[in-house]
């Protein structure tokens, strides 16, 4: 495999001048990522403590291997939602190890608004289990919620991805053979009961946690009957004479330690094998892939750049390097792991989307996962690219992205637009990940042509009846448009409604895909089939 | 034949491993030695070649090979066979640099006679909501720009031409 060979020239001012501004978009990742984990407001801190419980964080730290990577996901969910009231959607996802096995942490965090599960927190829970179940990760829930936000019970309840899904989702794993244990550390009322009842283990603190259908409250108004927290579902009366809960623990602590001593009892499944070699580090500097993405979303760059930056050695074997040139395909190695990269270096024309769809097939073909790097504005328009076909060459490239049966990994680097979306593995075709650069930029078309298409049409209106609109009324119709747009296109947006599994230091995308991999192989890889490519 | 290609001085020195009883065969030129090399990992590696076995120290960054053997240094390039063949063969092809896809020039940053090295900007498009930078495929002296700012072109369209290559190596 052939060394890829950087064009940039990394003293020029250009560079220089993206690297100082990616490098402030990444530590404002960064800076952000550390208030929704751990800043909060000193009420709730100290409530914890007078309920004598660890704040998530420590309680994590307990239960991971020491000197262990955790891959945490969708860290901002929820950032740009409920006035920013709820860091992380309150809840705490992520891919770690604890005694030697990939796991998948469910963590309800009580220092926001008591673990109360908002909708964003259930599309947040109901993710975490999707990704248990197509990657056969076991799954460790942390339990500590005080049930559903009941004034969005209507966004929450009774829809088919609402909290009806998790359930669901449990039932699955189990179905599967794919264990989970829940750690009952505060109270699971009502939906949040069956959390730790259809997990194969439970363990449940003495004094602080708690499992009912209904709590004392509800008791006392539905029936009159007087009843204690603990007498009604405390750890005793579960562990003893119900039956609900599994272990008792007296603290905490304990509870994680006897969680730890359960999954050092889980078999160890064999992986999946693919080819695999001794992981190199990239020959490049991943830090330079601060100075390849360009300040502005507009101006193109080479994707071999990005993936120099990427891949084991910098190594990259380029499949037809000079047919379809604005998609760029190829086998690399990363961590190791033999992986198919498709990166777009430009709009998809009718040569590059058929170059898309075959090698997508020959991946499949040989089992190489595929590492879908995404900067598309879409697919070519015009007249002679539409009587070549371009919708149905698109069409192709859509069939053979669903059709795939090898694991896929979407990184979403700069710009992802329109149609193009969908046949580089958008979310709605199921990549088993999908991460974002803090400075991309997602949605249907782009802003300026979105808020010139509205006023085209609000124009057009007031033409037929006879009347003409000044600059000012334009921009009165724009403006508010374009502002709309900027805001909901951008990566914070698209992670706050969970478009996506979080934002990542570019720099960190090597590792973050490295760990997604290795958990990837966890499931086995079934044979792919497609439905009708129009030829 | 692609064997591996080092280049110590201005040498290139093609070689090959093959697998012997015990160990590896070294193959160069109509020379055939059995080799070995253990211990890579520690300090106390020893190359054993034809019999006779003395300490060595290795050291490797990208395709640099940093060698210590015998009270002396020696530096050897790596020749990636798929580098090296690639590099031969650019002539025509690369002197006119056609429109990857239809556009607008939105800026020109070289005249005719101007004097390019590979990968300068030679004039920048704008496309589907994309500004592309299109750049010299080679080093080399401009000999024509075929559009000017704020025309519109096809796909493959020229936009710009070199001068053609002498052949002579810069």
């Amino acid at each position: 495999m052939k060394r890829i060979e950087s064009r940039l020239d990394v003293r020029s001012a250009d560079f220089q001048a993206n690297a100082a501004h990616n490098r402030r978009l990444a530590a404002e990742l960064k800076e952000r990522q550390q208030q929704a984990r751990e800043v909060r407001p000193a009420r709730d801190i100290e409530r914890l403590e007078r309920q004598n419980k660890l704040f998530i964080r420590e309680r994590l730290s307990h239960l991971l291997d020491p000197g262990t990577p955790f891959l945490e996901l969708s860290t901002l969910a929820a950032g740009m939602a409920y006035e920013g009231e709820v860091p992380g959607a309150g809840i705490v996802s992520g891919i770690g190890i604890v005694c030697g096995r990939e796991v998948i942490i469910h963590a309800d965090d009580a220092s926001v608004k008591g673990g109360a599960w908002y909708p964003l927190s259930i599309k947040k829970i109901i993710r975490t289990l999707d990704i248990a179940i197509e990657n056969r990760l076991p799954v460790i829930h942390l339990c500590d919620s005080a049930g559903g936000f009941l004034p969005l019970q209507s966004t929450l309840f009774a829809d088919r991805y609402y909290a009806g899904r998790i359930f669901r989702n449990q039932s699955i794993l189990s179905k599967m053979g794919v264990p989970q244990v829940a750690l009952v550390l505060g109270h699971c009322t009502a939906g949040g009961a069956y959390v730790p009842a259809l997990s194969d283990y439970n363990v449940i603190v003495r004094g602080t946690g708690a499992i009912f259908l209904g709590g004392p409250p509800l008791v006392k108004a539905a029936t009159g009957e007087e009843v204690t927290v603990e007498e009604l579902g405390g750890a005793d009366m579960h562990t003893r004479v119900s039956g609900v809960a599994d272990y008792p623990a007296s603290s905490e602590l304990e509870a994680i330690t006897i969680a730890r001593d359960i999954v050092a009892q889980f078999r160890r499944p064999p992986k999946t094998v693919i080819e695999w070699q001794e992981p190199e580090a990239p020959f490049h500097d991943p830090a330079e892939l601060y100075g390849v993405i360009p300040r502005d979303i507009k101006v193109r760059f080479d994707m071999r750049e990005v993936i120099a930056r990427m891949v084991d050695g910098s190594r990259f074997h380029e499949y037809q390097p000079a047919y379809g040139s604005t998609l760029v395909c190829g086998f690399a190695h990363l961590w190791g792991y033999k992986i198919g990269i498709l990166a777009n270096n430009g709009v998809l024309f009718n040569d590059s989307t058929l170059k898309g769809a075959h090698f997508m097939q020959l991946c499949n073909q040989n089992r190489t996962p595929m590492v879908f790097l995404q900067n598309i504005t879409g697919y070519m328009v015009g007249r002679e690219y539409e009587r070549a076909g371009i919708t149905k060459d698109g069409a192709k490239m859509i069939m053979a992205v669903s059709g795939s049966a090898v694991p896929k990994f979407t990184v979403i680097c700069n710009g992802s637009f329109g149609a193009g979306n969908y046949g580089m593995s958008g979310r709605a075709f199921d990549p088993r990940f999908l991460f974002m650069w803090p400075q991309s930029q997602i949605s249907v078309m782009g802003a300026d042509q979105a808020a010139n298409v509205l006023t085209d049409i609000k124009l057009r209106q007031l033409a037929r009846a006879g009347q003409a609109l000044s600059a000012a009324g334009i921009a009165a119709i724009r403006d508010p448009v374009l502002a709309d747009y900027k805001r909901e296109s951008s990566a914070y947006y698209s992670t706050s409604e969970l478009w996506d599994d979080g934002i990542l230091d570019p720099t960190d995308t090597r590792n973050a895909l490295g760990i997604a991999l290795s958990a990837a192989m966890n499931a086995p890889i079934e044979d792919p089939h497609y439905g009708v490519f129009r030829m | 034949m692609s064997d591996h290609q080092f280049i110590h001085g201005d040498v290139a020195h093609t070689l090959w491993l093959s697998r012997a009883a015990g160990g590896y065969r070294l193959h160069a030129g109509d020379l055939a030695v059995a080799v070995d090399l253990q211990g890579l990992d520690t300090h106390a590696t020893r190359l054993t070649v034809g019999g006779i076995s003395e300490p060595v120290v290795v050291a490797v960054r990208g395709d640099l090979v940093h060698i210590h053997l015998d009270g002396a240094a020696y530096t050897l390039r790596y020749s990636d066979a798929l580098t090296r063949l690639s590099s031969h063969g650019q002539g025509a092809g690369d002197d006119s640099v056609p429109a990857p896809m239809p556009g607008t020039v939105v800026a020109v940053h070289v005249a005719a006679g101007a004097t390019v090295r590979r990968g300068e900007t030679l004039l920048v498009i704008e496309s589907m909501k994309l500004e592309t930078a299109i750049a010299a495929p080679r080093d080399g002296v401009v000999k024509a720009v075929h559009v000017e700012l704020g025309r519109s072109f096809e796909r493959d369209a020229p936009l710009v031409t070199l001068e053609p290559a002498t052949g002579s190596a810069p």
